[in-house]
């Protein structure tokens, strides 16, 4: 068959690790601001790294979109140095703060400008809002097949076949192609980048095409924000920890005692 | 625009336990608004779950009957819920944050034309204009968001325990007939086999040790599986192994025994984290549980923060010391 | 209403916290520390390393605290740090396999006092070492050792050891320059390190190592402005004038003998006791209030062992600053210092290549592998390390301690240390930091391997690295993790290092003693010393010899 041309969606998102120390909420202005550095939302990770498994039996060709207010192209370019061919950012001050109907709506817009796709893969969710609505809604929007919750992909013979996690256990489904799929973390990590790799490719010039939203149509109308009404820190979780100190030998004569305890 | 609508989930035949809290709500809200509660019972032959639908004394209960609809077939259930809604014009959609609801209502939110939000911990209306205020956790919990959507009908789904579950009443419901317009054509994915496996349930385990991104090397599980055997033995309750989401990410775990907010939300009583930092992603799921031990080389992360006790140790150092002590 | 009170009270129990603690003491007044962690001495630790069995510093190591007026002032000899001193000093082996050795040309004569003695036959030793790669440098290196002697030497002792003199009354080194036969000029104070290093070495040897030794001792990039007083220390890095010194037992034992000292004195030190707030009345510092709402008053002073920007954004507030002040805490620059560092425990010692003909490489405390190559050095070192972590060529620091401190491993067993620089901790998240420390620890060993053959994985026992955000999370002052509380260059060196008025706050009985401030980071520098001073001056207190 033909080399499947591959289309991952992947988020910029503050580090979901950062401890909550790093994490404020204002309350006044309504925003959550977190002290760490940027990523590639975990489960996009994993959408791309089923891609590049895809590219590694069949060849084709993986084009990442990633879209917001402002990308960063050092974090994205990373998706290159794992094996993506292209980076495509959707860049525009209005695509802050959207709904997720919105989001979809411009990536639809991005991935009909793009014309030729086979598949396309996105996270479930994302890691900072975890709302899991984005790649279900594209497919909609595409009026392509959608398969949710992919632990593994293939395609052959014109089709993509997934298996799916449900709750009894997986199950193979099949689609006609072009299709779009979002990938579960059962996948599997994305591949890690040798420095020196990636050391090359930061240094390289390379072509990264901008989108903003007078390249996909100009329909601020359909744009919408997401109405956030009030913003509240959590309940705290923190609970007095005791510290087991002392040698290992102490720590674990006293770690069993604490075991034992619950009896 | 004059009704809220659910949609019932069951397993077995069994109506799900978060359906029954659903039930609670609508009706909470149903009344608030001075408008009924419906719910809805997708599938092919659903007489007898309407019926116990029936008790819970909502308004009316819709029977969403066609072949196409047997067993969960996302497209067949969109296509025809799209039908419902269509027919009915719902002023609110509520489902239940689980496996059918987090595919079934974005899709069908898309169809509507109208925004949903997912996830909600509480639900309440706005005095003014009666619009659904939706309230969800944001960036893993790290912040609560009071949210309102435009469209109609307002769409949601909530996260289990949001509500109590109803009560039956004596009244019963009215049941209505409904053969949605849907034929072969809507099924875009093809099911080719559903295949079971042996899934772990960490909701039923008195204790579970999970590992995390700092266990090193796979086999180091087998530490945790010792030590597993050796808390059950001294103790004689069940205890199960868990992990946190890096490990199913390298395939060394599989789903099913993920903790946290992606996998299953737990509250043992006692929990052992090995290697875990804390991300609160993983937190949300095992913050209740009712004893809580980290073990960790970073004294200040965040595990520390939320457990009872805390071991700054290499589990590779610590978990041979503790096995013979719990067995000496 | 207070539940304590204290003459002094110090917040926080790091490093300048310990020295501090009984200068107060001794001058009679009644001292309680307050420190957020279970333990004492900040940097200056030493833990099972890197597993027990093995003793390691977690944070800080090349230390000379014989040298600090502590060492003598509380006897700390005789409260157990007890210092071994050999006689190599810094060696830096190349990728072509010539290396060099410095030998100590002032070798300590007396270990109690810390007495030293130039050491002519270690001078004629480095001379022939230098001799390999430039007869020109050679000839440096002995014109700067005698300027070192007769006029360096002291003028760096006591610019250490004094408080900064205020803008416009030349320091002693500033002094020094004024003299035109010490060989230091007042323009020198603005040159980058690259510019420092090629001005005093013609051979890329000692230009590398000079280079590199900026980031050992002051985490100072090849761009960066060091001053006076850091081209001073590390020109003596690159010639090995002081005697290397192994303190028994890790870095940890030097805030054990302060601790020690202390108690006698004294002092009450409260662990596990994370301050608030610093209370205060009219602008004047009247105690502190902890974080399970106890209140401690402080009847004279208290001293805040912390970075300005935890002192005043967090431990004073916002509210109560002046904006100028809140302008310079809030962009007090954190980036640089931030390292690779750990302990690798290992069956054998490395057996360089070099070691054929110069066998002494195979046991010096400071030893580094290296390219050689200066461009590389100069120019895409640090560029390669902001954008990548890491760079494509490294320049490793190992430190063989465990051969003069056999207390620190196991019977038969070795352990090292190693360093290698990276970025700050928010260039990169979690994830990223843990398989970057998993690579550096594999290029280790590739790269060790290439230098000395017998360094391959198989003869490592055990290893732990630490990444900038293992120091992040752990030392609140210590943001991004570099281990100099801050960039040492430029305006935070020297009397600007800190905010206006030093040791001295603008917040009346509040008084400085970080490496945040005059002084500078690194075991023994001299800012809690010297904060001492100016609580001696003001409170008359009766003054240090």
């Amino acid at each position: 068959m033909k080399e499947p041309q591959i289309i991952v969606c992947a988020k910029q998102i503050p580090d979901p690790e950062a401890p909550f120390s790093n994490v404020t909420v204002n309350v006044e202005k309504k925003q959550v601001l977190v002290d760490a550095p940027d990523v590639i939302s975990p489960y996009d990770e994993n959408a791309l790294e089923a891609a590049i498994r895809i590219k590694e039996e069949l060849g084709g060709k993986i084009t990442v979109l990633s879209m917001g207010r402002k990308v960063s192209d050092t974090v994205l370019r990373k998706t290159i140095a794992a094996g993506a061919d292209a980076l495509i950012l959707l860049e525009d001050p209005l695509f802050e703060g959207l709904e997720s109907n919105s989001v979809a709506y411009v990536l639809s817009c991005a991935i009909k400008k793009i014309v030729a796709y086979d598949l396309v893969l996105t996270g479930r969710q994302a890691g900072d809002w975890d709302s899991g609505q984005v790649g279900l809604i594209l497919a909609e929007m595409l009026d392509i097949p959608c398969i949710s919750m992919a632990r593994s992909i293939k395609i052959h013979d014109g089709a993509v076949v997934v298996e799916k996690t449900v709750p009894v256990g997986y199950e193979v489904v099949e689609a006609g192609l072009p299709a779009l799929v979002t990938v579960s973390n059962e996948v599997g990590e994305l591949r890690y980048v040798a420095r020196s790799k990636m050391l090359g490719l930061l240094r390289r010039p390379m072509p990264i095409p901008k989108w903003g939203l007078k390249d996909l149509g100009d329909n601020a109308e359909r744009l919408k924000k997401v109405q956030l009404m009030e913003l509240a820190p959590p309940a705290d979780m923190g609970r007095a920890c005791t510290i087991i100190e002392g040698s290992t030998d102490e720590q674990a004569a006293r770690l069993a005692a604490v075991l034992k305890e619950l009896r | 625009m004059s009704e809220i609508l659910l949609l019932v989930e069951s397993k077995d035949g069994v109506l799900d336990k978060k359906t029954l809290e659903l039930i609670r709500g609508a009706s909470g809200l149903g009344k608030e608004l001075g408008i009924g509660a419906s719910a809805v019972v997708v599938g092919n032959q659903t007489a007898q779950l309407a019926e116990e639908v029936a008790s819970f004394g909502l308004a009316k209960v819709y029977k969403l009957e066609h072949p196409l609809l047997e067993g969960f077939k996302p497209d067949a259930w969109v296509g025809a819920l799209e039908w419902l809604c269509k027919q009915i014009a719902p002023r609110i959609v509520l489902m239940s944050h689980s496996f059918v609801g987090k595919e079934v209502a974005p899709r069908l939110a898309c169809r509507l034309n109208t925004e949903l939000t997912t996830d909600c911990l509480a639900l309440k209306i706005d005095p003014n204009d009666g619009a659904l205020v939706r309230t969800k956790p944001i960036y893993g919990g790290n912040a609560i968001a009071a949210l309102r959507c435009e469209g109609l009908p307002q769409m949601v789904t909530v996260r289990k325990n949001a509500f109590e579950p109803a009560e039956q009443v004596t009244a019963k419901s009215d049941i209505f007939d409904m053969a949605p317009a849907i034929d072969e054509s809507i099924l875009r994915v093809k099911s080719i086999k559903t295949v079971p496996e042996q899934v772990v349930e960490l909701d039923k385990a008195n204790v579970v040790i999970s590992g995390g991104r700092g266990i090193v090397d796979k086999d180091d599980f087998q530490m945790l599986t010792d030590l597993a055997a050796a808390i059950s033995k001294a103790l004689g309750n069940v205890v199960m192994i868990g992990c946190s989401r890096p490990v199913v990410d390298k395939c060394w775990m599989t789903s099913d025994r993920q903790v946290g907010l992606t996998g299953t939300i737990i509250a043992p009583d006692a929990y052992v984290a090995v290697g875990i930092s804390g991300a609160i992603q993983h937190l949300v799921g095992m913050i209740r549980s009712k004893k809580i031990v980290a073990i960790n080389t970073d004294p200040s992360c965040n595990m520390f923060k939320v457990a009872d006790y805390g071991v700054v140790a290499d589990y590779k150092d610590l978990i041979p010391a503790l096995l013979k002590k719990l067995e000496g | 209403m207070s539940d304590k009170a204290y003459d002094a009270l110090i917040i926080g129990g790091g490093h300048h916290g310990t020295i501090i603690a009984p200068y107060l003491a001794k001058a009679g007044l009644k001292v309680g520390v307050f420190e957020r962690l279970d333990h004492l001495g900040g940097g200056a630790v030493t833990e099972d390393l890197p597993s027990p069995g093995f003793r390691g510093n977690f944070c800080a190591h090349f230390t000379r605290f014989y040298g600090h007026p502590a060492y003598k002032d509380f006897n700390l000899r005789q409260e157990g740090l007890e210092y071994t001193f050999p006689d190599t000093n810094e060696a830096i082996i190349f990728d072509d396999q010539t290396s060099y050795i410095a030998y100590a040309a002032f070798t300590v004569v007396d270990p109690v006092t810390g007495e030293t003695k130039f050491n002519e036959e270690n001078v004629k030793k480095t001379y022939e070492q230098i001799l390999q790669f430039s007869k020109t440098d050679a000839q440096t290196y002995l014109d700067l050792t005698e300027k070192y002697r007769t006029k360096w030497r002291a003028a760096f002792h006591k610019h250490r050891y004094s408080p900064s003199t205020p803008w416009g009354v030349p320091d002693v080194l500033e002094e020094l320059c004024l003299d035109p036969t010490s060989g230091l000029d007042i323009s020198m104070q603005y040159m980058t390190a690259k510019h420092v290093a090629r001005y005093f070495f013609e051979s890329d040897e000692l230009r590398i190592l000079t280079l590199r030794g900026f980031l050992t001792s002051w985490g100072v990039f090849p761009d960066d402005v060091p001053g006076l007083n850091i081209i001073l220390a590390t020109i003596h890095l690159t010639l090995g004038w002081e005697t290397a010194a192994i303190a028994k037992g890790g870095t940890g034992s030097i805030t054990s003998a302060l601790v020690s000292a202390g108690k006698k004195l004294g002092v009450e030190y409260h662990i596990n006791s994370e301050v608030q707030k610093l209370l205060m009345d009219n602008n004047r510092a009247t105690g502190i209030k902890l974080m399970d709402g106890t209140e401690i008053m402080a009847k004279q002073l208290v001293v805040s062992d912390n970075a300005s920007p935890q002192l005043f954004l967090r431990l004073i507030g916002e509210d109560r600053i002046s904006q100028d002040i809140k302008r310079m805490a809030r962009t007090y620059q954190f980036d640089r210092g931030e390292l690779f560092w750990g302990t690798v425990g290992v069956h054998e010692l490395p057996q360089y290549k070099a070691a054929k003909n110069n066998p002494d490489v195979n046991a010096t405390p400071r030893t580094y592998f290296a390219p050689k190559d200066l461009a590389f050095m100069e120019d895409k070192y640090m560029h390669e390390i902001f954008l990548g972590g890491m760079p494509s060529k490294m320049f490793i620091l190992t430190a063989p301690d465990s051969i003069w401190d056999r207390s620190r491993v196991p019977e038969g067993k070795h352990s090292l240390h190693v360093e290698e620089f990276t970025c700050p901790a928010r260039i990169f998240s979690r994830k990223e930091w843990k398989q970057l420390t998993e690579e550096f620890v594999d290029v280790l060993f590739e790269t060790w391997a290439e230098y000395a053959p017998n360094m391959t994985k198989d003869n490592l026992i055990v290893q732990r690295i630490t990444n900038p955000i293992d120091i992040q999370d752990t030392h609140l002052d210590m943001k991004e993790g570099g281990w100099c509380e801050g960039n040492c260059s430029g305006i935070q060196n020297g009397r600007f290092r800190g905010t206006p008025g030093g040791h001295r706050t603008p917040v009346k009985a509040l008084y400085q003693c970080s490496s945040g401030t005059y002084g500078g980071p690194g075991i023994g520098r001299g800012s809690s010393y010297n904060c001492f001073k100016a609580i001696a001056e003001d409170f008359k207190l009766p003054m240090p010899k």
